[in-house]
């Protein structure tokens, strides 16, 4: 398989092994600030504040930060403050603590939460490019990493791309740190595990997987680590990447990985026993494993009334088959086989495209992709330009061809009801996969009617069948023993119905409710 | 699994780059086709052309000869006259585009047999002709006559794979061709006319069937009713029938025979039966009907078939005075046994023009003994053709007048 | 590394027929045992549902076009009977196949024929099979085409439609049998559901009348009718192959009760409707008198007036499934006649082939005289016959595991 393919190719990278650190500390600390200085020449934005410490000011101390990635008031206050200012007032006889000078600092003096050693140099500095301060002590060969994180974020904001009508509004940031705490604040459980990595040989991007360590799937999770682990790559600059390298079938165009902006909606996949892989710079998180249906689902099923939101469900899936395959239906059916409307609309459609130049599909494929082009044109102008250009674009393209007599008005209308029906679906990676595909579709019945019309969404089907995504099959619960997963498909059944979890999904706990009286023996 | 994938891709390309090179060999854009909607069929006689004889003025085969074409009397392959008729599609909605301002065409050829007639009116017509959406066949009397011709007929109409057999088959007194080429007022589009009269049955003078079972009808019993249309000078009407025997037309049946003929089929529960009460002509309009058939054989072999019909309905007028009044118990019986005595006498009559007029079951009481009396039909079934004629009919009609209209 | 990490033998494993514990947890199988939980993309095992699916989307295929016709044609309006009976024999049937599977259990038919019927009858059987699956195959498509042409597209060659659907035919088939079943899955209540749903509204149209008299004709006649159903019975042969791909191959014998009772269903409901609304006569004259029912009605008022057109886009799906169901048949007993591990490598050479051979009958007559001929020499043997044969055999023989012995109970004595 291509995993397997890209394995074995990386496998001759000339990029050093990722992991093994190989310079140490040296005792002195000029030794240490020359190494630094030598490796992070040209770096401008680096900073190097020595400082004497003691009553005779005879201790040497080294603090090494990059300006920007680091909280100034902390490093002020805690590090320096305290290390320059208060220790001034402790009696330090010299005897007793020249020989653990550096311990007494470490557990005493510097007043920062996070404090960690560290014996090499090298690892040292991608704390230091991490946003750490590195305390760099005169005779001693430990580095003391102080965690003083502070860049600039963007902080917890509306996410733009799944916004709802109710429900939370908090959405996912770049700072990986954020992004765990809106986790932990919906999951209040110790089995939230939360696990770290560092993925990219040369950005080093801290990469968090998380899962509920009793309800995850253990294959799943030990396979999601196993492909982490196998990525090697240059840089991983957002979640993306990482989804490219770990999905199961790269050439398919439907997503087998899912990704958020939502906390909750992490939280509800964490729950349902689902594995979350949270990516540093990127307020998008991904799901795995994920099945076509979780694609169709929104945040707001579960927390508007249950009839509204079946119904809102049945239409989603509505509208995709619409996006899918309206344009090809109709001109399978006008080209081909007009017999199959009723005569008034065949006359009627006829009257309207009497003088049209171009044959159907091909009035059909110039005006999909001239909408492609519109839409792409809308999301690069800014603001209220973008949206407008969009509206007026198409109406006024759309009404000047047809009075040129170029295009039929129903051709129009089906065009602008695809391209409507594409946007009510709740995930835009399953959106483009079906916009991708339509032209597929609009290719085999433009040649072949209605019979190629069905065998082109055959064909998807049996991709779609043969999809799997981390084991699950794709098409779940529709295919496979998991019948009573359908109340969450097509419709939502009400809360109270839901009792198990997802048989695909959930590895040992199935119970989601339970009856009321009986013991809970817990396990999770 | 990347090698093979890749051979597959490229075999699956070459085949999809064949099939759209080579063409879409069924694409026909929609505002190419012609919808048409009725068709017309006659048999080829001379009259069709003695008019244009004499209007040329010519000896008659000279001119053609000159020209290579031959004499259309001479050749044995002119056997029909077939018309179509398609509505203009650019009048209903276009912009920009430049149609004519007829609303419909009509165009005729001649032919040996409906099929290649249609594939000659293409070296007329500038488009597809479809039939998928024919609304009626109109069969002239002529055609009717021959046997072999409308046989011929239909089974192409049965065979073609686009006409639907829900469509209406109608008998034209006198040329078929003609009813497709008047301007009707009401609605334009004649086959649009037609279809619409026939979605209307309020009443029940004309025989509601449609193609598909007078199809059956003819194969199981050789015989049956083909509803009848008569051209008016910008308007049809679609009354009596037609009865065919032996895949022949052999006479017509008025339009209260063809709804009595209705009554005992079970069918037409819609239509009005005038009774004279005391020198008042009191319409009685049926809203439902129900028949049943049961048949006997005595000790002589004689069959006795009695049928009996509830009907129900309302009496829809009377007389404008004040002490007349339909509200009485009393008049309502009068009217119903009223009602009853002419719908039984109507039935009698046309079940005794059919046995000894014609002499063909059209009903399907043949069938109906077949059935539920397998005793007696397979006494009779050799000679049903024989025996149809000597059954003794017994009509009893049962009515029940429910509703009067607002007034007493 | 055994990247579906299953369980050594020897583990216990839980029961999970037992209720669940007084705490209200459901302990299900561990991860390491669920049965649709494989990470390779190959060699997925199927559900006993998913066979049933499989068996009804591939005898559901073109037999149902001209069924009324060919019962009608010998029992007259007692045609639905000859399909009760049919039905009957063929749940027998397979039911005995179902316990040749559990007796064998974990081979294929190709594997325990030669070891009951000696080895060279064996091969010989399933060579014999093999022809006989690829020839389906390439009938199924000839008649789909000459249908399609003669409804759809008009002047598209044969070729073409042939060519396409043999094409995506391929597509599926170099796929495991989960990915056909779970296809089988999605669309079995589609063409069930959707044409019996077209179908209610000709009720009113439909005469019952038209199918006495009942049993008017003789029996004997009846038996001789029974050869026209075996075309379209044709199909559950291939429990013989599909048995050990099962996660629970015990339950065939009752999916395949449940699969053939549901065919059966919906033959006998469409040669009844079939029957009703034409008449005997009629029926015995249309060609494909499903679909002309379909042509008949109308559902006024409805946006769609003429419902044969999504019936036949239905159609075609049915087809195709029935079609791509029995090459993958054939591309399986070849491929474990020659012992293969991966089977997809076959089966463009064989579609090519499959194609010459479709496009050998010259019209529609010649076309299914061949198919009744097949039907009737190589379908009642190797469907009908030679299974018992087999059955018998290894019973007489005494081969194969008795389902007592598996708990490791004692062995049968022998007195």
């Amino acid at each position: 398989m291509g995993l397997l393919g890209r394995l074995m190719a990386k496998k001759e990278n000339k990029e050093p092994e990722k992991d093994v650190p190989r310079d140490r500390v040296f005792a002195a600390l000029n030794k240490n600030l020359a190494y630094f200085e030598d490796k992070l020449k040209d770096c401008d934005d680096v900073v190097y504040r020595e400082f004497e410490v003691g009553s005779k000011q005879q201790y040497r101390f080294a603090l090494v930060f990059v300006d920007g990635l680091i909280d100034r008031n902390m490093i002020n206050e805690e590090v320096l403050k305290s290390l320059m200012l208060e220790t001034r007032h402790a009696n330090m006889n010299p005897g007793i603590f020249s020989k653990n000078i550096y311990n007494l600092i470490r557990n005493s003096a510097v007043t920062t939460g996070e404090v960690k050693e560290e014996e090499y140099l090298d690892k040292a500095m991608v704390s230091l490019l991490s946003g750490d301060s590195l305390l760099l002590t005169d005779g001693y060969k430990k580095v003391l990493v102080i965690g003083s994180k502070g860049w600039p974020s963007r902080g917890v904001q509306e996410p733009e791309t799944e916004a709802v009508i109710r429900g939370s509004r908090d959405g996912f940031s770049e700072t990986l740190r954020i992004n765990t705490a809106l986790l932990r604040r919906r999951l209040r459980d110790p089995s939230l595990k939360i696990k770290q990595i560092r993925l990219g040989v040369r950005s080093k991007t801290d990469i968090a997987i998380a899962y509920m360590d009793n309800i995850v799937d253990k294959n799943v999770l030990g396979e999601v680590e196993k492909r982490l682990e196998a990525i090697s790559i240059d840089g991983v600059l957002e979640s993306g990447y990482i989804e490219n390298f770990i999905e199961d079938t790269w050439y398919s165009p439907f997503p087998q990985v899912q990704s958020t902006e939502r906390p909750d909606r992490v939280a509800a996949a964490l729950l349902e026993g689902r594995v979350a892989i949270i990516t540093d710079n990127t307020p998008f998180v991904l799901l795995v494993p994920v099945t076509l249906n979780m694609l169709f689902q929104s945040a707001e099923d579960y927390y508007e009334r249950w009839f509204i939101a079946s119904f809102i469900r049945i239409m989603r899936y509505a509208a995709a088959i619409v996006s899918l395959a309206l344009p090809a239906l109709y001109i399978a059916i006008t080209s081909y086989h007009p017999g199959l409307i009723p005569t008034d609309l065949a006359l009627y459609i006829a009257g309207t495209r009497t003088g049209v130049p171009f044959p159907a599909f091909l009035e059909a494929v110039v005006m999909e992709l001239t909408l492609e082009l519109l839409r792409e044109a809308g999301i690069r102008l800014p603001g209220p330009i973008g949206q407008t250009i969009g509206i007026v674009g198409g109406l006024v393209i759309g009404q000047a061809a047809v009075q040129a007599g170029l295009v039929s008005p129903i051709m129009v209308i089906v065009v602008a009801v695809t391209a409507i029906s594409s946007f009510a679906l709740s995930s835009y990676s399953i959106g483009i996969a079906f916009r991708f595909l339509r032209f597929f579709v609009i290719a085999l019945s433009a040649v072949l009617g209605l019979y190629g019309l069905m065998i082109s969404l055959l064909i998807i089907l049996i991709h779609m069948c043969s999809l799997k995504s981390f084991g699950v099959p794709y098409l779940s619960p529709l295919v496979g023993n998991t019948y009573y997963e359908l109340g969450d498909s097509f419709i939502r059944v009400p809360l109270i119905a839901m009792h198990r979890r997802p048989k695909t999904l959930a590895g040992s706990n199935m119970i989601r409710i339970r009856d009321k009286g009986k013991d809970a023996q817990d396990n999770g | 699994m990347g090698n093979t994938l890749r051979k597959a891709i490229s075999i699956f390309m070459a085949a999809a780059l064949m099939m759209c090179v080579t063409g879409c060999w069924d694409r026909v854009e929609i505002n190419n086709r012609y919808f048409v909607l009725a068709i017309a069929i006659d048999k080829f006689e001379y009259s069709d052309i003695q008019q244009q004889r004499e209007e040329q003025e010519e000896p008659n085969g000279q001119q053609q000869e000159q020209d290579g074409v031959q004499d259309p009397l001479d050749s044995p392959r002119n056997r029909m006259v077939v018309s179509v008729v398609f509505p203009n599609v650019g009048l209903l909605k276009s912009e920009g585009a430049i149609v004519s301002e007829e609303m419909k065409f009509p165009l005729s050829t001649v032919g040996p047999n409906v099929f290649e007639a249609m594939r000659q009116l293409n070296t007329r017509v500038n488009g597809n002709m479809f039939f998928g959406h024919v609304k009626a066949v109109l069969l002239g009397e002529g055609l009717l006559s021959d046997k072999k011709l409308f046989m011929e007929v239909l089974d192409e109409l049965e065979r073609d794979h686009e006409i639907g057999r829900n469509i209406d088959l109608l008998v034209v007194k006198g040329k078929a061709k003609d009813a497709l080429f008047i301007k009707p007022l009401v609605e334009p589009i004649v086959g649009t006319y037609l279809e619409q009269i026939f979605l209307q049955r309020r009443t029940g003078r004309f025989h509601g069937r449609k193609l598909g079972e007078i199809i059956v009808s003819i194969h199981e019993t050789g015989g049956g009713l083909v509803p009848r249309l008569t051209v008016g000078e910008n308007e049809f009407k679609v009354a009596g029938s037609c009865v065919i025997k032996d895949h022949k037309q052999r006479g017509w049946l008025g339009e209260l025979e063809t709804r009595a003929a209705q009554w005992i089929d079970n069918m037409a529960g819609e239509g009005v039966v005038s009774v004279d009460m005391q020198g008042v002509s009191v319409p009685f309009e049926l809203t439902g009907l129900k028949r049943n058939m049961e048949v006997t054989r005595d000790e002589g072999g004689n069959i006795y078939l009695d049928i009996s019909l509830a009907a129900e309905g309302d009496i829809a007028g009377y007389i404008f005075q004040m002490n007349r009044e339909v509200m009485d118990e009393k008049f309502i019986s009068e009217a119903e046994g009223a009602v009853s005595r002419e719908m039984a006498a109507q039935c009698l009559g046309v079940m005794d023009k059919l046995q000894n007029e014609f002499g063909v079951d059209i009903w399907g009481i043949g069938n109906h003994i077949r059935k539920y009396y397998p005793e007696i039909w397979k006494d009779v079934k050799d000679n049903w053709e024989q025996v149809f004629p000597e059954l003794r009919v017994g009509i009893s009609v049962n009515v029940n007048v429910r509703r009067i209209g607002i007034i007493k | 590394m055994d990247r579906q990490g299953r369980a050594k033998p020897g583990k216990s494993r839980p029961d999970v027929r037992k209720p669940p514990a007084a705490g209200g947890i459901v302990r299900t199988k561990p991860d390491s045992e669920r049965e649709d939980w494989a990470m390779t993309g190959d060699r997925d095992k199927i559900t006993s549902n998913q066979l049933m699916a499989i068996m009804i989307s591939l005898l559901i295929g073109i037999g149902i076009l001209s069924l009324p016709r060919t019962v009608t044609e010998e029992a007259g309006p007692d045609g639905w009977l000859l399909v009760l009976a049919g039905g009957i024999i063929v749940i027998i049937i397979s039911v005995i196949i179902s316990k040749l599977g559990i007796m064998f259990s974990g081979q294929t038919v190709v594997e325990y024929s030669k070891a009951v019927v000696t080895k060279p009858l064996g091969i010989l059987f399933s060579l014999g099979l093999f022809v006989y699956f690829v020839f389906f195959t390439a009938f199924e498509a000839r008649v789909f085409s000459e249908i399609t042409k003669q409804f759809l597209l008009d002047r598209t060659p044969t070729e073409a439609i042939v060519v396409t659907i043999l094409i995506s035919s391929t597509y599926l088939v170099r796929q495991d049998l989960a990915t056909i079943g779970r296809m089988g899955e999605m669309l079995v209540p589609v063409f069930i559901i959707i044409p019996f749903l077209f179908l209610i509204p000709a009720i009113p149209e439909m005469d019952l009348t038209n199918l006495l008299p009942f049993m008017g004709t003789s029996p004997v006649r009846l038996l001789a009718g029974m050869g026209t159903i075996v075309t379209s019975y044709l199909g559950f042969e291939t429990l013989l192959l599909f048995q050990p791909l099962m996660s629970r191959p015990q339950d065939a014998g009752k999916a395949m009760a449940v699969a053939m009772t549901a065919v059966m269903l919906v033959y006998i409901l469409m040669v009844i409707a079939t029957v009703s609304i034409f008449g005997v006569f009629e029926v015995q004259r249309l060609i494909w008198p499903t679909f002309s029912v379909f042509r008949a009605i109308k559902i006024p008022g409805a946006f769609m007036e003429n419902v044969h057109g999504v019936i036949m886009a239905i159609w075609v799906v049915t087809v195709y499934m029935t079609l791509s169901i029995f090459f993958f048949a054939g591309v399986t007993t070849m491929g474990r006649l020659l012992a293969l591990k991966e089977h997809s490598f076959m089966v463009l050479p064989l579609a090519f082939i499959i194609y010459f051979l479709a496009m050998m009958p010259d019209n529609i007559a010649v076309l299914y005289e061949y198919l009744d001929m097949f039907s009737i020499y190589l379908g009642v043997p190797f469907g009908f016959v030679l299974p018992l044969v087999i059955y018998i055999t290894a019973r007489v023989r005494g081969m194969g595991k008795e389902r007592g012995k598996k708990d490791g109970k004692h062995p049968k004595k022998s007195n």
